[in-house]
Parts: structure tokens; C-alpha cells; sequence
């Protein structure tokens, strides 16, 4: 452990603060310490004030459960998304994800994790009730499942599509396999595998 | 797929700090007892995978008073060296691989490296010990020989431990999330014992020649055999899809049992190598001799499984597993030894049953290696 006691307590707690952010190591969170040290009073008292408010001003979606600021998010807020299909996804930062790359335009629905025997997190941790009445009141006709490809995020998928199974509801698991653009020389042999397991006739 | 050209260690049992470079062929490791050829093995076996043939504690490989060391080599063809591999592990845990610089995370991505066996005093666990030891032989060997194997089992293992974890919390799991983890744990079962029983099948054809190299007069008939209990008999033509179908049968009729008792009674997890001498179980009646010499006789096989392909080079290590052939049996085990790509082979003195004399020789004493020939 190095020391960096030349500090004060002040600024060592604010470096403490920026170790915890993902991807921020020792010498970032220092150097984004002293950054933050040379914006005006009213700066620092904006982005405080942002921090501070942030568990009142964002919460979950009622229905969906994706991130939002009023009590239901702007996706839940859409009229022009097809309410019929709905996306299931693990955790809400895999919304913009999904969003970005313009591929669905149904709903979501953020199960808030995934069932993980190891870490005790089963079934009724998981927001499976709440997709289990957006079903039932008759408008969705496809679930797509978009569970994460390790051991859990598979599991999760099987179980909700054994839990879920209704008529005319058609579930489908989202493809695993090669990046778009991407050398198959670069593809490691189990996303491989998965890919040629999955393949699909053309033409 | 290549042979040691060199050997850096650091902090290494009785080797502080050491860099020796080996021959294609048989390299002599010659020196007293204790005087570190054992560790040497050990070291280039590490290198290969990750583990010790003499202990389940990484920190024991530590030098004394030390809380890490590193393991480096150089492999390429016999013509010249092609790459690197470096492994600096602190104390119990591997904490830096690198392969040609190349920082990587994955053991699987490491195992493939190059190809150790090692033929070590230790291997008499192989016919006495239980049957987690056969399991572990059949899982490293398979591991080696295609990496896959290595991934299907890491898989296995976490579906088996969260299966354990959902029968002992059932209440909060239930059976259908329990079924949900079997679809996949049925899979990678099914895979493994798929591979596992294709290996046997290799490993019988060539088990009966390597034994009879070892034995003096008839010496009766060295088998092995298989055994799961999902597998009927010697049903090894048994497609995998109607394996799964047995598989998920079996885990449906036990799963109260295994709700009451929280573990997981069928899978490969408990299956068995049986090992026979004219058909008779070798660990129960076998004399000691006999078990270290069809011990030596799998190891035999296992250098041929690996060899299959000609661009597979395997290296063997051999430590003190001579004691109970006779002189012209040594000379046997000497020329199957030469036809192998590299041997490092500690001894106590410079042997009198090779074919030819050896690529190289070294002295080994007191945490120093010095070439004396080669």
C-alpha cells in the first residue's frame, strides 16, 4: 500500500470515492480528485446536489422496471413501441445497450439479475412476478430472451421460458456467436461452438 | 505443440534462481537425493498444467521464506524455439500468465502449450488411490489433448456446485429451477462421459502392449475399463442423445433422495477407470510391483494417446519409477523412452539401459544445474 498522506483527510476521501467507480485505479481516482478541486463552488455544488438527489429523481419503472425518472420509463412511455413483444434483459444498463443497436422495438423487462444457485439469488429474488401479469393481461405475443450466455444466464432463460410457456406466446433466446465484421480466426472455440450449434439454412 | 528449450525459475522450491536449457532427446538429470531433480520435474511440469504431481498446495512450491515464485519457459519444434511461457504465481494462486508476452487469463488458454506426462512414484495412486485420482488422470489427459474438454468440465463443475446449492435450499429454488440448471448440467455430463469413454477405448488397445513391455514372462493381461452408471455395460456406441435421455431419467427418478441428502448421486462426477489383471480388480489383488507397473503401463498409454498426431510432441518427465523393473525390462522402457520427442529423466546415477547415450547430461546439487555433456 502506497502512501498518499500527503493529502488531506478531505481529498483522501474524495480519492477513496472515485476508487470505487469501475475501472478507476489508484492514480485516476487521484488525478480525478484534483481535477474536481479546480471547478468553481457553484460546480461542485451542482454535481453534489446531482449526486444527492439521484435515489429521488431515479427509480425503477413500475411496469418494466428499467430505469426512470418518473414512474415509468420513456421506453413504457412510448406509444410507438410494439407492445407486443417484449425483451427480457438482466439488469436496466443493458436497455441503452439493446437500444443502441436498433434492433427491437417492443418493450423490455429488467428481471434485476439472474438466478444464482452459488450466490443464493433463486427465482423469487428476480422480477418474474411482474413479467408473469404484464403476460397475463393478453397483449404480448413474443418474449425475447436476452439473458446473458453463461451457465446462469442460460438457466435463467430455460427457466423462465418452462415458467412462462402459455398459447400463443411465442419465446425465443436472442443468438450467441460471431461478432458482426468479425475474423473467425479471432473466435474463441466456445463462442465457436455455440455459433455452428445455432447455425441456420440460407438461401 | 513443442518441447522445453529452456527453463527459468525464480523462487522455486530449492531453486532461488536458475536458467538451463534442455535438448531435444533424452535429457539426464543425474544427482543425489534431495538435491532438487524432483523439483525441476515439478517445475516444467507447473509449466505445462498448473499443478503439482506431488501436492494440492501451490504454496508448497514457494523457495522457504518466500511468498511467490515464477516459472518460465521457451517450447518450440525440435528445430528451434517458437514461444514462451511465463507463470508467476504468488502464494496459492496463480496471479500472471503470460504466453509469447501476451498477457491471458483462462487456464484453458495455457493447458495446450505443450504436452507434459510425468511417469513419478506418486502414480501408484492411480491403481490404489480412490476413484477421484482415475477421474483426474482422465480429465487432464482429455484437457490436453483438446482444450474444449477443459471448458465443458470447468462448466460441469459450476452446474453440479449450483445443483448441490439448489437442493440444500430448495425451498427458495424448487424443482423447476433445478430442472432448468439440469438441461445444461445433462449436456456437459453426457459430453464428458462421451470423451471419457472414447479415451478408455484408446487407452485399452494400447495398455496391453505397454504392459507386457513391463512384464517379465507372461505377466497376464492388463485391461481397463470405464465405468459410469450411465452407461449400460459396453454400450459405448450408445449416441449421446440417447445417453441425455437416460441421464435426465436418472436424475428425475433420484432427485428426492438427493433433496433430502443435498448432493447429486448421478453424473460423471462419480463415475470410475476399473483397472484389471486378467480380469481381476488390480487394487484389491494386485502386489505392489504389479500396481506400480501398470501404472507406469497407463502412463505408457497416455504418452501414445497424446501422440496421435505427428505435430504433438510430448514431453515425459521420469523420476524414480525404475525400482521394479529388471535389467532387460529397463531396456525396454530405455527405448521407448528414446522414441519419445523429450525426456527429462532424474536419476541417481548415469543408467546403463539406454539404447544410446542421452542428448544431454546435467549435475544436479544444492539448487545448481551444470551441463557436464550434450
Amino acid at each position: 500500500m502506497q502512501s498518499s498522506s500527503s493529502y488531506p483527510e478531505a481529498v483522501e476521501q474524495l480519492i477513496a470515492g472515485f476508487r470505487r467507480l469501475p475501472g478507476v485505479g489508484a492514480r485516476t481516482a487521484e488525478r480525478l480528485a484534483l481535477a474536481v478541486l479546480r471547478w468553481t463552488p457553484e460546480e461542485l455544488h451542482d454535481f453534489g446536489l446531482l449526486l444527492a438527489t439521484l435515489p429521488e429523481r431515479v427509480g425503477e419503472c413500475r411496469v418494466c422496471g428499467n430505469l426512470a425518472e418518473d414512474d415509468l420509463c420513456p421506453v413504457c412511455r412510448d406509444p410507438a413501441r410494439d407492445q407486443s413483444i417484449i425483451c427480457v434483459v438482466e439488469n436496466a444498463d443493458q436497455v441503452p445497450v439493446i437500444e443502441r443497436s436498433g434492433g427491437h422495438r417492443g418493450l423490455y423487462h429488467v428481471l434485476g439479475g439472474r438466478i444464482v444457485p452459488l450466490d443464493g439469488i433463486g427465482p423469487e429474488d428476480l422480477r418474474i412476478g411482474e413479467l408473469r401479469a404484464r403476460l397475463d393481461s393478453g397483449e404480448v405475443r413474443e418474449l425475447v430472451l436476452a439473458t446473458g450466455s453463461d451457465i446462469e444466464g442460460e438457466a435463467t432463460a430455460t427457466y423462465l421460458a418452462r415458467e412462462l410457456r402459455r398459447p400463443g406466446l411465442a419465446i425465443t433466446r436472442i443468438a450467441t456467436g460471431i461478432p458482426v465484421g468479425a475474423d473467425l480466426a479471432f473466435a474463441d472455440s466456445a463462442t465457436l461452438a455455440t455459433a455452428l450449434n445455432s447455425r441456420r439454412p440460407v438461401g | 505443440m513443442s518441447i522445453l528449450h529452456q527453463l527459468r525459475l525464480r523462487g522455486f522450491r530449492n531453486y532461488s534462481r536458475l536458467d538451463m536449457s534442455f535438448r531435444p532427446g533424452v535429457n539426464l538429470l543425474v544427482g543425489g537425493n534431495g538435491q532438487g531433480k524432483t523439483n525441476l520435474l515439478e517445475a516444467v511440469y507447473f509449466l505445462s498444467l498448473l499443478r503439482s504431481f506431488r501436492t494440492s498446495r501451490i504454496a508448497e512450491l514457494c523457495e522457504w521464506g518466500r511468498s511467490s515464485f515464477f516459472v518460465g519457459g521457451r517450447m518450440g519444434s525440435s528445430g528451434g524455439a517458437a514461444g514462451t511461457v511465463g507463470l508467476a504465481v504468488g502464494v496459492g494462486k496463480v496471479r500472471r500468465m503470460r504466453v509469447d508476452g501476451r498477457r491471458i487469463h483462462r487456464a484453458s488458454e495455457f493447458i495446450d502449450k505443450f504436452h507434459c506426462v510425468a511417469l513419478v512414484p506418486e502414480d501408484i495412486h492411480l491403481i490404489r488411490g480412490p476413484a477421484a485420482e482415475r477421474r483426474r488422470f482422465l480429465d487432464i489427459l482429455l484437457s490436453q489433448a483438446d482444450r474444449r474438454y477443459l471448458h465443458v468440465l470447468g462448466g460441469y463443475k459450476r452446474l453440479l456446485k449450483s445443483r448441490n446449492a439448489m437442493l440444500r435450499n430448495s425451498g427458495r429454488f424448487g424443482l423447476s429451477a433445478i430442472a432448468a440448471f439440469d438441461e445444461q448440467l445433462l449436456r456437459a455430463g453426457a459430453a464428458l462421459i462421451g470423451a471419457r469413454a472414447r479415451l478408455q477405448e484408446r487407452l485399452k488397445a494400447s495398455v496391453v502392449g505397454e504392459w507386457k513391455g513391463l512384464s517379465e514372462g507372461p505377466g497376464g493381461e492388463l485391461s481397463v475399463e470405464y465405468k459410469s452408471m450411465l452407461r449400460q455395460g459396453e454400450h459405448c456406441e450408445d449416441s449421446e442423445a440417447d445417453m441425455i435421455e437416460t441421464y435426465r431419467r436418472m436424475l428425475a427418478d433420484t432427485v428426492d433422495q438427493d433433496l433430502k441428502e443435498g448432493w447429486t448421486r448421478v453424473g460423471p462426477h462419480r463415475d470410475d477407470l476399473l483397472i484389471f489383471l486378467d480380469g481381476r480388480k488390480l487394487s484389491a489383488f494386485g502386489s505392489e510391483g504389479q500396481c506400480r507397473r501398470a501404472a507406469l503401463a497407463l502412463r505408457l498409454a497416455s504418452i501414445q494417446f497424446l501422440s496421435r498426431s505427428e505435430s504433438v510432441k510430448v514431453v515425459v518427465l521420469v523420476d524414480d519409477v525404475l525400482g521394479e523393473l529388471d535389467l532387460e525390462r529397463r531396456m525396454r522402457f530405455g527405448e521407448r523412452l528414446s522414441a519419445c520427442a523429450q525426456v527429462l529423466l532424474a536419476l541417481t546415477e548415469v543408467p546403463d539401459w539406454l539404447p544410446r547415450g542421452p542428448a544431454a547430461t546435467y549435475n544436479v546439487g544444492n539448487g545448481a544445474v551444470i551441463r557436464v555433456q550434450g
